[in-house]
């Protein structure tokens, strides 16, 4: 929620550049990209109430527009500018104090005294913003001063600074100060936006912004009640277990602060315990507990992966088939010249022919059956899924499911026909071949004629190679090709860029030597290397008579047992890389990428110790504030112990609670930076102001309270 | 298809079945049983199977033992490169 109390819409003083002037629709459009809640129209000595109107209603639903107007005042012999804002409920009434003001003089010569400005103005429940410093034209400090005397309520005096930078001095040294965007140029607005202060209570009218100038406690509870808490009785401490501390816990930022040794670590374990109890998972994250290195298993000990995993085949069957294949046999042409040169005189044997026939080959028949078969019994089991699963009508329509079952039916019939046909041929087959063999024996056994040998042995010799080939050859494919690195996000190290754990994947493919890869599965690098430079060899001596020596030489490999699949050749190598180069962290970093991977994990509930241990106030500002920002807006519960003014005053906490050690004794005391006070939970010690205490306790607290300038002033 | 040149070499010691498969003939032994010479002539034969089919036809006026035993070993040898060649297609181990 961000507010604007310097806008301009027209250009009034000659001087004014034409891109002030702004159409209502065009407005609407800009708004409607901000994140702009409240903003104030303050033209130069002007005034525009249906402008005011159409302007207003336009973006009724996400902005308040507020009514003001920006005057020349002279006083003192010096020219100034003068932020006059009015309750927007009294609008009309700001009109025609405007017109009396003016009195149809020419804005650019016009100018008022302070006093003028008070008469007119003061009882329209105003706000007053006074260029200040180097907000040029500035009041001194003996005119604002002379404002401060003249109106009935000074702390509806703010001072406007230039920028979130001038108004944080401005404030550490005292003054209520607030920045507007005092906008030239429209097509900026959306970008200038982002830098306009920050509402962190959500204000919802004039009135409740100016009782928050007036820090009304009763106001700010009342915001601050909008948020859930939840009250939670501790007894968090070993060495007094007595001593009960009560906590209101907000869903949003809880800050827990004190001097080392007052027992805020024990207070955030106390908490776990409590949310645990009641079923949530919280921990207490301390920093410097682990390295990055650790926490990322960079050594990758326990880091597992299969090729599947990456689409890889495991060839599970192919390695099992080239351990144990053995050559085929083959009939040498010794068998025929036995056979033929035996002179055939039996009469009988003579006659049966059938021990003549070639026989056929087996195996094409049965890889046909097999198919058909297996198609067949698909489609049976659809059938019998369709037939099984009524609910499917609910999805389907039943006219369609009748026209699928009819096709269906179809199929079958088809399929059982063709099935039965390839049943009888492959029978036929291995009956015949069957009965060739038979006939040949017994013909060989009564004539003591050695049988024709009925095979070359060249099919089944062939088959072999064939298969050994694309099994090697399936493997060597593999094992050659890239796998995508695995990267996983470990976090921002702010500018210099963002921190990736990678792990890099490949497969032994027989020439890895770089010794940064390591195996994944529990192999030895050397029967991985020793295994696939085997395969390669097997696959380049498919037609040599050499094949088998080099699958005993696969076999002899050491180990050659722990390599069952391709998973088993892969090899890993885990580092991190910034911007695409290889990295280590320093522990300074693994500290910050550790808070960050905790702070952007989603829970509801954040227990976070001391998290600016080991880090630098910039990446506490620009990362690690904004992200904690981010959790209370989305309602978590966070709750940080800290001695960081970064965080415990710039991340605006509802909650404060600080921890006292006084004589020897402990107190514990709760408030806010809006009420600006600490109020003992016990009523044993008198309130404290927040914003002393802050400074003197947590480190940085003088240049932290200088960026509150982002807020609507303090 | 293509048809390979198959013929009998007769010495006084050894009998040959000669078949032209590649830039060297190969000679299988019909009379010694010798399983290693055989498997040296299929690793040649199924390496020129990849391509493309082919089938060996003898050429052999001689009609006595050696001729009849390589009319028979290759009738069936022709009908196993056949299959074989199918299977090398399927495979898509071809070369063309």
């Amino acid at each position: 929620m961000k507010i604007d109390i310097h806008v301009h819409t027209k250009k009034v003083k000659s001087g004014d550049a034409p891109t002030r002037n702004i159409e209502k629709e065009k407005f609407v459009e800009i708004l409607r990209d901000t994140d702009v809640n409240i903003l104030a129209i303050t033209n130069h000595n002007h005034f525009d109430s249906q402008q005011y109107e159409e302007f207003r209603d336009g973006v009724a639903s996400h902005c308040q527009i507020w009514p003001g107007i920006e005057l020349d005042v002279l006083e003192n012999e010096k020219r100034s500018h003068l932020i006059v804002i009015c309750n927007p409920k009294k609008y009309k009434e700001f009109e025609k104090a405007v017109a009396k003001t003016l009195n149809g003089e020419n804005p650019d010569s016009f100018s008022i005294s302070l006093k003028e400005i008070v008469d007119e103005f003061d009882a329209l429940d105003c706000i007053y913003i006074a260029h200040y410093f180097v907000k040029k034209p500035n009041l001194g400090d003996r005119e604002i001063d002379m404002l401060n005397n003249l109106v009935s309520n000074p702390k509806r005096i703010l001072k406007e600074a230039s920028n979130s930078i001038s108004a944080g001095i401005y404030i550490s040294h005292g003054h209520n100060s607030i920045y507007g965007s005092d906008i030239q140029n429209w097509e900026n607005y959306i970008e200038q936006s982002q830098n306009l202060p920050e509402l962190r209570l959500p204000v919802e009218s004039f009135e409740q912004f100016c009782l928050l100038l007036e820090k009304d406690e009763a106001t700010i509870n009342t915001i601050l009640d909008k948020k859930s808490k939840e009250t939670i009785e501790l007894f968090p401490f070993k060495s007094d277990p007595f001593e009960r501390v009560v906590l209101d816990i907000y869903s949003d930022i809880n800050i827990l602060f004190g001097s080392k040794g007052t027992g805020k670590t024990d207070i955030l374990e106390s908490l776990s315990k409590h949310y645990n109890s009641k079923g949530h998972k919280t921990a207490v994250y301390k920093s410097n507990e682990n390295h990055l290195n650790t926490v990322f298993d960079i050594k990758g000990n326990s880091f597992n992966c299969n090729a599947s995993d990456f689409g890889f085949d495991e060839c599970i069957d192919e390695i099992k088939f080239l351990k144990i294949v053995t050559e085929e046999k083959v009939t040498t042409l010794n068998k025929y010249a036995l056979h033929f040169s035996f002179q055939e005189t039996n009469k009988i044997s003579q006659k049966l022919k059938i021990k003549n026939i070639t026989q056929e080959d087996e195996v094409q028949s049965e890889k046909i059956l097999g198919e058909i078969s297996d198609i067949r019994n698909n489609f049976l089991s659809f059938n019998e899924y369709l037939k099984d699963n009524p609910e499917i009508t609910k999805y389907i329509d039943v006219e369609l499911i009748i026209e699928l079952g009819l096709i269906l039916e179809k199929i079958l019939i088809q399929l059982k026909n063709g099935t039965e046909q390839s049943f009888i041929d492959n029978k036929s087959i291995k009956l015949l071949n069957s009965i060739i063999f038979c006939f040949s024996n017994e013909i060989a056994k009564k004539t003591n004629q050695p049988p024709k040998p009925t095979k070359t042995g060249f099919l089944e010799y062939s088959r072999n190679r064939i298969k050994i080939e694309r099994a090697s050859k399936k493997i060597v494919k593999i094992i050659n090709q890239p796998i995508n690195p695995i990267e996983e996000y470990a976090g921002s190290l702010g500018e210099k860029g963002e921190l990736v754990c990678k792990t890099n994947l490949l497969f032994h493919n027989g020439s890895i030597s770089n010794g940064d890869y390591s195996p994944v599965k529990n192999v030895f690098k050397t029967p991985q290397k020793d295994f696939a430079n085997a395969i390669v060899s097997i696959s380049k001596h498919i037609h040599s008579n050499e094949l088998f020596s080099k699958i005993t030489d696969l076999n002899e490999i050491e180990n050659i047992g722990t390599i069952n699949s391709i998973s088993d050749l892969l090899l890993k190598y885990r580092h991190f890389t910034l911007n695409s180069t290889i990295y280590s962290p320093s522990n300074g970093e693994s500290s910050m990428i550790l808070l960050h991977k905790e702070l952007v994990e989603e829970k509801d509930i954040y227990l976070i110790d001391e998290p600016e241990k080991s880090l630098g106030n910039d990446y506490i500002n620009d990362v690690i504030v904004p992200l904690i920002k981010e959790k209370s807006l989305l309602s978590k519960k966070v709750i940080i112990a800290t001695h960081d003014a970064n965080i415990a005053v710039r991340t605006l906490p509802y909650n404060s609670i600080y921890r006292l050690h006084d004589k020897g004794k402990h107190f514990t005391l709760t408030g806010n930076p809006f009420s600006n006070s600490l109020n003992c939970i016990n009523g044993s010690r008198p309130s404290l102001d927040w914003k002393e205490i802050s400074m003197k306790t947590l480190e940085g607290g003088k240049e932290a309270f200088g960026e509150r300038g982002k807020i609507y002033g303090n | 298809m293509e048809t390979k040149k198959a013929s009998i070499k007769r010495e006084e010691s050894n009998t040959y079945l000669v078949l032209e498969v590649g830039e060297n003939p190969i000679k299988i032994t019909l009379t010694d049983d010798n399983p290693n010479n055989v498997k040296f002539a299929f690793n040649l034969i199924l390496k020129e199977l990849k391509k493309g089919l082919y089938e060996f036809e003898l050429e052999d006026e001689n009609l006595d033992l050696y001729n009849n035993i390589c009319i028979e070993y290759l009738n069936q040898l022709n009908a196993e490169m056949k299959v074989i060649y199918s299977e090398l297609a399927e495979y898509e181990l071809t070369e063309s």
